[in-house]
């Protein structure tokens, strides 16, 4: 399915940002879903999924997030996030961080 | 039996976001932190951090596959070989460190007529090229504490990355003619539904990249009272004339805006599309906007980078002259082109933070890497420079979210043998100017 | 004739062997310079260096030069400013605009620059504290608080910009009398002008309340002007070098008459027969030069105005409990009818004051124009037929309503050294930077200005070229500047004032609106003198 990647911070990313970023590839590897689109891509809380964009691919576990609008993953920042994100060179140095459309899949 | 014990407390400055806390107590046992006051779970896990384990202790060099252990001496002077050798090296961080740190930073790549960029070109920088454009109608955070009837959050949830900003700036703080919060409102703007929006009186939500064509339309609605023709799907339109109902009947209104708008669509455009409706909103009652800066002296490295070159980031002196051009001169951009031949971090960490795609290139690089604690790219280093925690083991100055300059106090004495960045940085530039 | 100096300052016989002999037959040697009004450091210069990137690369310098960074027009960086002050000859320098809350930025900046020594004036038109001790009439008080505010700023004098219109702003509005009330403070910006003069004299600051008046920029404004040095004439003169009572600050944008835009005319007479016949009042030019600059003042409400008449760039940036400001880019055109009539309106005013002791030459750099104008400015004052050469080029209307060409008094060298050394120094309180006598500091000035046995107004290339480059820049017996190269680093001294108050009284006051209505504490608001480039204060640190 595609969707829009939007990634965004928070207070447990924030605390391991500073000397515990080891343990962030652990404790931050999920991403959020509307209940709709986890149907539609047939996983449920705690499945693994993949998230795609042209050669990169990183693989998360599905979280179920009913206020989150359709068609939007919604992922804690961290280094492995970041595989992700592409050099656009039309943004004037900024990195396209949020707002990416990338491809998400249920691991089988 | 009696047991004495010897507590002090001191005042700290918290080291971490861009709110810049002032106010912190840590309460010291025997020269140990017993206690911490005031400061939300970021700031505490960042003063605590001073006692953990996992630091750079070791001045470290690449040797094969190893990393061996070097004096202070050797360190500095294998760094000043480095960045002598290098054709054109990029010093990349700065906005976790004191503006002591920085201003040494540019010195240094003056001199080797390198780049000096720091992490706002892939932050706020957006909004430093609109403020270059149009400019900024801002202020500092005690008006929106005294004066504000309106806040408006867009982009950004303050909940998540700077937790005492409503509490101590804006939409929790008490201020001379505002004294609670049942006398101000607050609009959330985002593209979901963040704990913030939960607290909001007005929450509008608006499609991934869309924020330039909601802002032009506010601005329209604002302007001439109702829609333009051709609406924008991207947002529910009647949302967005309550908005402007409420916008319109404040005293004096602010707009916080984060990543959310900076990092976004069409970049630059969203925040000169913001300020342009600042402008505007002047003509009916008082206005500002704040960015709502990550890193805690993010704001300090644009001030002195400003007033040492004249350009707030992304720096090349690679003529000779300072030279600023983002999308040229700015990190990715460089790193991307294989501008560059050595990387030197320095409170930051570019490889656990920049694009895949730009990370991929600084391979075979040269990598120098100071840093009190291990990262993506301290992992990478053929250097690594352990220093102190600035605001926690050693001073200097920070630039608050809003530019006011506040001191950063060393909290405790380090129980390790280490120089602060503004030292060791010290140490570097005069090796170099010696060896030139 | 020798000039001989040793340890710093000039002596009758030198002591030491081997002295540097510096020949300076058929030059002009002169004190070192004074500019008592011109924004070169802290937080509104940084954000005009913001929002102008393309004006930075109007000028470059030390391109080779190990670790200094020179760029900047309207902005230059803190090295090229003491770089091209020095080259200028001058010795002292003055940041006129400092906000309390933001004075450790203005003090980092200022350890920046080298050569000069310096001073700065603190931002207290609008501030709360100020407002509020005069409502309540807590009249000795407000003498604590003043001299504890400088001292926690270490900065050296009162500046009063647009006194309780940056309240106003703050609100979005703006003040057009000052008799009007200002918004929730029930007093009136005469109060403040008053209240400060007076408590400026009581307290021996070493200079005056330094006066940015309310409508300044605007037509028919010299009304206001007159009518603000009108509310301090019974305080008497002030004691010490520096007699006046009040400054007025770059007076050229305070002296004009009209309603409108269209009917905008030069106030100059009027202002200068006021100042002619009072002795309370010294002012600085302000005047303007035909460029483009990046404008910059606490007067927010005014920066609005401009932002809106040019409809390009703007910041604005208000500091809590303290003070508007606002930063505008601006070119004055020689063919624009209001630049024009400014441009002679600031001419017109040195001409016609009669004492040159009550003036100082400035551009209230960047506003007017850049500072190194300065001999541009001199060459005006010092030779008419230069004069009407511009006014050939200026605006056709306004060529014909000005009476600069009907002026025809021509300052001699002698009142030029004055209007730019002796008479700011004084106003300054730092007279004996400023003289050649024996024991006085050695600052000198060593210009090549052609031929002294001729009128030097005669040649103006010649002047200016001179004038714009000293020979030799000598800072405390030191050659700092040879021939614009710099020969050796050297930092100059700050001047601050005020002092700690030992009262119960003082410290509940200002713990509150710490504790109440500013965001940081009172012990971060407070400059260390370790954060200072030499700091000297000119009062006692503690009172009793
Ligand atoms: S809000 Fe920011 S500055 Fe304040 S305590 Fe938390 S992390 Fe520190
Ligand atoms: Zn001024």
């Amino acid at each position: 399915m595609k969707a829009i990647l939007i990634t965004a911070r928070s207070i447990r990313q924030g605390e391991l940002i500073e000397g515990l970023k080891h343990l962030m590839s652990t404790e931050l590897n999920f991403c959020d879903l509307n209940p709709e689109d986890m149907l539609k891509i047939d996983v449920k809380n705690g499945d693994k999924v993949v998230l795609r964009r042209d050669n990169s691919e990183i693989f998360l576990k599905a979280r179920c997030n009913p206020t989150l609008p359709l068609g939007l993953v919604y992922v804690i920042v961290h280094p492995e996030v970041n595989k992700l994100i592409p050099y656009n060179k039309s943004l004037r140095g900024m990195m396209p961080g949020k707002g990416l459309e990338i491809e998400i899949e249920k691991i089988p | 039996m009696k047991i004495i014990v010897n507590r002090i407390i001191v005042k700290a400055t918290c080291p971490y976001c861009g709110c810049l806390c002032d106010d912190v107590e840590v309460t010291l046992e025997d020269g140990e932190i017993y206690s911490i006051k005031n400061a939300c779970p970021l700031g505490r896990m960042k003063i605590n951090s001073a006692t953990s384990n996992v630091r750079n202790l070791k001045y470290l060099i690449k040797s094969g596959n190893d990393k061996i252990e070097v004096t202070v001496d050797e360190a500095v002077e294998e760094t000043a070989n480095l960045l002598l050798s290098a054709d054109k090296p990029i010093l990349y961080g700065w906005s976790n460190t004191s503006c002591e740190a920085q201003r040494l930073g540019l010195k240094i790549a003056k001199i080797l007529r390198g780049v000096w960029d720091n992490t706002t070109s892939v932050c706020h920088g957006t909004a430093a090229i609109a403020t270059a454009e149009s400019g900024i109608p801002s202020a500092t955070l005690g008006e929106v504490k005294n004066r504000a009837d309106l806040i408006i959050y867009w982009g950004s949830n303050p909940l998540e990355a700077h937790p005492r900003h409503f509490k101590r700036y804006s939409y929790y703080s008490k201020g001379r003619f505002v004294s609670n919060n049942a006398r101000r409102k607050m609009i959330v703007i985002d593209v979901r539904e963040t704990s913030a929006a939960r607290l909001a009186d007005k929450f509008i939500q608006v499609k991934p990249n869309s924020d330039y064509k909601v802002i032009s339309t506010l601005h329209h609605i604002i302007k001439f009272g109702e829609p333009p023709e051709r609406k924008a799907a991207e947002v529910n339109i009647n949302d967005l004339m309550e908005a402007a109902k409420l916008i319109k009947e404040a005293k004096f209104g602010v707009v916080f805006f984060g990543l959310g708008l900076t990092m976004t669509g069409y970049g630059y455009c969203n925040l000169d599309a913001l300020y342009s409706l600042i402008r505007e909103l002047n003509r009916f009652s008082k206005w500002v906007t704040i960015p709502m800066r990550g890193h805690y002296n993010v704001t300090g490295a644009n001030i002195v980078a400003s007033y040492m070159t004249g350009f707030p980031f992304a720096v090349d002196f690679s003529t000779g002259k300072p030279y600023y051009n983002p999308g040229e001169t700015t990190i990715i951009d460089l790193l991307y082109h294989n501008e560059c031949d050595l990387l030197m971090s320095v409170a930051a960490d570019p490889l656990g933070t920049l694009p895949g795609e730009v990370v991929s290139k600084t391979i075979g690089m040269k990598i120098i890497a100071q840093d009190p604690f291990p990262t993506p790219t301290t992992e990478a280093a053929d250097i690594v420079l352990p220093t102190l925690i600035c605001g926690v083991e050693t001073g200097g100055t920070a630039y608050r979210m809003d530019g006011v300059p506040i001191p950063l106090k060393p909290i405790l004495k380090s129980r390790l043998n280490l120089l602060s960045d503004e030292e060791l940085l010290k140490k570097i530039l005069e090796r170099i100017s010696w060896r030139r | 004739m020798d000039i001989l100096i040793e340890n710093g300052v000039f002596v009758e016989r030198i002591k030491g062997r081997d002295p540097i002999v510096i020949n300076a037959e058929r030059k002009v040697i002169l004190p070192g310079g004074v500019d008592l009004h011109s924004h070169f450091a802290g937080s509104k210069v940084t954000l005009g260096r913001l929002l102008r990137p393309e004006e930075h690369r109007l000028r470059h310098q030390f391109g080779n030069s190990g670790n200094h960074i020179g760029t900047g027009w309207a902005t230059p960086t803190p090295f090229l400013c003491g770089y091209l002050y020095s080259k200028l000859g001058y010795a002292k320098i003055v940041e006129p605009a400092v906000p309390p809350l933001k004075a450790r930025h203005t003090h980092e900046e200022m350890r920046g620059i080298p050569y000069m020594d310096k001073m700065s004036l603190l931002l207290l038109g609008n501030s709360w504290i100020i407002m509020d001790l005069i409502a309540q009439k807590r009249l000795k008080l407000l003498e604590k608080y003043v001299l504890w505010v400088l001292w926690a700023s270490k900065t050296y004098g009162i500046k009063l910009v647009a006194p309780g219109s940056g309240e106003a702003w703050a609100w979005g509005k703006s003040i057009t009398h000052i008799d009007d009330e200002i918004p929730n403070f029930s007093i009136t910006p005469k109060d403040i002008i008053y209240n400060l003069a007076r408590v400026n004299k009581e307290i021996g600051l070493k200079t005056p309340v330094h006066l940015h008046t309310n409508n300044l920029g605007s037509p028919g404004n010299y009304q206001t002007t007159i009518d603000s040095l009108k509310t301090v004439e019974n305080l008497g003169l002030r004691d010490g070098d520096s007699p006046f009572i009040i400054h007025l600050v770059h007076a050229q944008f305070s002296s004009y008459k009209g309603d409108s835009w269209k009917t905008f005319s030069s106030g100059s007479e009027e202002v200068a027969a006021y100042i002619n016949s009072n002795s309370h009042v010294s002012f600085d030019l302000g005047q303007i030069i035909f460029s483009n600059t990046t404008t910059m003042t606490a007067d927010g409400a005014w920066q609005y105005n401009l932002y809106r008449l040019t409809g390009g760039k703007w910041i604005n940036n208000d500091v809590e409990n303290e003070t508007a400001s606002g930063i505008v880019p601006y070119t004055f055109k020689r063919k624009n009818y209001v630049n024009a009539i400014q441009w002679a309106v600031g001419l017109e005013l040195a001409l016609l004051v009669k004492d040159p002791w009550k003036l100082a030459v400035t551009t209230d750099h960047p506003n007017g124009g850049v500072f190194t104008s300065y001999p541009v400015i001199i060459a005006w004052l010092m030779n008419k037929k230069f004069r009407e050469r511009t006014i050939e080029k200026i605006n056709s209307k306004a060529k014909h309503i000005i009476i600069l060409p009907s002026i025809d008094r021509e300052y001699t060298l002698f009142e030029t050294v004055i209007v730019t050394r002796s008479a700011p120094a004084r106003i300054m309180g730092v007279k004996d930077g400023a003289t050649i006598g024996i024991g006085k500091e050695a600052n000198l000035a060593i210009y090549d200005l052609g031929d002294p046995e001729r009128d030097l107004g005669e040649n103006p290339v010649k002047l200016i070229k001179g004038l714009s480059s000293a020979n030799y820049n000598i800072k405390n017996g030191l050659i700092v500047m040879k021939n614009g190269v710099p020969v050796q680093d050297f930092n100059g001294v700050t001047y601050y004032s005020g002092g700690v108050n030992e009262s119960e009284e003082l410290t509940e006051l200002v713990d509150y609106y710490f504790k109440e209505y500013y965001t940081v504490e009172k012990e971060n608001y407070i400059v260390q003198k370790g954060e200072v480039m030499h700091p000297v204060n000119v009062l006692e640190e503690v009172f009793k």
